[in-house]
């Protein structure tokens, strides 16, 4: 089952898939395509199918031919009572996954660092930036559970590991919401 | 009442000092509890598996507190190269030697082959293979839920 709060981060980075899409191309002409998994079910938002993002990246060089990945999966949440009243301080931490496979050097992949045969990894207007601004953008009172009043939420834990990999980019980062529920 | 011209230093120091006793210096302290947590979740994963996680949690480079200028910078972490697998999760792989892989096979685990082809060395069969074939591990998070966790400490 997906968890409320791995939709609000898919739902919050739809403006990433729209954007790049139509800002960068590939060699060939087409566009740049990007696709959010929902990790807690493997579903494919963008496109059909499922993908499972917790195998080796190197075994998805067919899936990552087809675009760049935004992954979303419920991590944990922890919560403590707090007040005289019967609530409870919540915090919510999805896990975000993004993977790429380069345009060059022979690969068929859709990030290029120049930008020109994909889209840009790193730098000012690069996937990893877009990503963090999409989900920064909903940072005040973000609506991603029905049951918790979330005040707001921060990034933590980013761990670039695309330097482990010659042709792959990943990286993980994070989404840590934080608020009260109250109880009934 | 005079304040001495040394005072907004003396302060700085005490909450330093206050921050380096609860987080490094005294007993079960809080980067201590951090670390216990990571190596907890690889242990419990290992039992789970029956996988050995013992090179890892001893490739602990302990803790290296740095103060200076007014920072505390404290630093820990696992130098084992494998450890990624276990925070990031991986499939099965080959991984191949140059030209050979040589390790010892601890006698309790090897095949039979293993001890009919290799021969004895401490507590298990020096062997020599061109590759080994290592099954998959699944996405702990424990590193980055023990820093969610010494967030959650520090800030409350």
């Amino acid at each position: 089952m997906t968890h409320p709060s791995t939709e609000w981060v898919l739902d919050q980075v739809a403006s990433v898939v729209t954007d790049v899409e139509s800002t960068y191309t590939l060699a060939g002409g087409d566009d740049v395509s990007v696709r959010r998994v929902d990790r807690d079910t493997s579903r494919i938002w963008d496109g059909d199918g499922t993908l499972d993002m917790s195998t080796s990246i190197r075994e998805r060089s067919a899936a990552l031919e087809k675009g760049v990945y935004i992954g979303a999966q419920y991590a944990d949440s922890v919560e403590e009572p707090i007040g005289t009243e019967y609530d409870l301080d919540k915090e919510v931490v999805v896990g975000v996954r993004l993977e790429g496979l380069t345009s060059q050097d022979g690969n068929w992949g859709h990030v290029d660092p120049e930008g020109a045969d994909g889209v840009p990894w790193h730098g000012p207007d690069g996937f990893l930036r877009r990503v963090k601004a999409a989900i920064y953008a909903g940072r005040e009172y973000p609506d991603a559970d029905p049951d918790v009043g979330f005040t707001h939420l921060s990034l933590a834990n980013e761990a670039d590991q695309s330097s482990n990999y010659a042709d792959y980019f990943r990286t993980d980062v994070d989404v840590v919401f934080d608020g009260f529920e109250t109880l009934p | 009442m005079m304040l001495a011209d040394s005072f907004e230093a003396d302060l700085e120091e005490a909450i330093l000092d206050d921050a380096e006793r609860q987080l490094v210096g005294e007993r079960d302290n809080i980067i201590a509890q951090a670390v216990q947590r990571v190596q907890g979740r690889l242990e419990r994963y290992a039992r789970e598996e029956d996988y050995n996680v013992g090179p890892i949690v001893d490739s602990f480079t302990g803790v290296d507190v740095d103060r200076s200028d007014g920072q505390l910078t404290i630093r820990w972490g696992w130098a084992h190269p494998a450890v990624k697998y276990f925070e990031f999760g991986t499939s099965d792989h080959t991984i191949e030697g140059n030209p050979v892989l040589s390790f010892v096979w601890d006698a309790d685990e090897a095949p039979d082959w293993v001890a009919e082809e290799f021969d004895r060395e401490g507590d298990g069969y020096r062997v020599f293979l061109p590759e080994v074939e290592v099954s998959g591990v699944q996405e702990t998070r424990a590193i980055r839920d023990s820093l969610n966790w010494l967030r959650r400490e520090v800030s409350s």
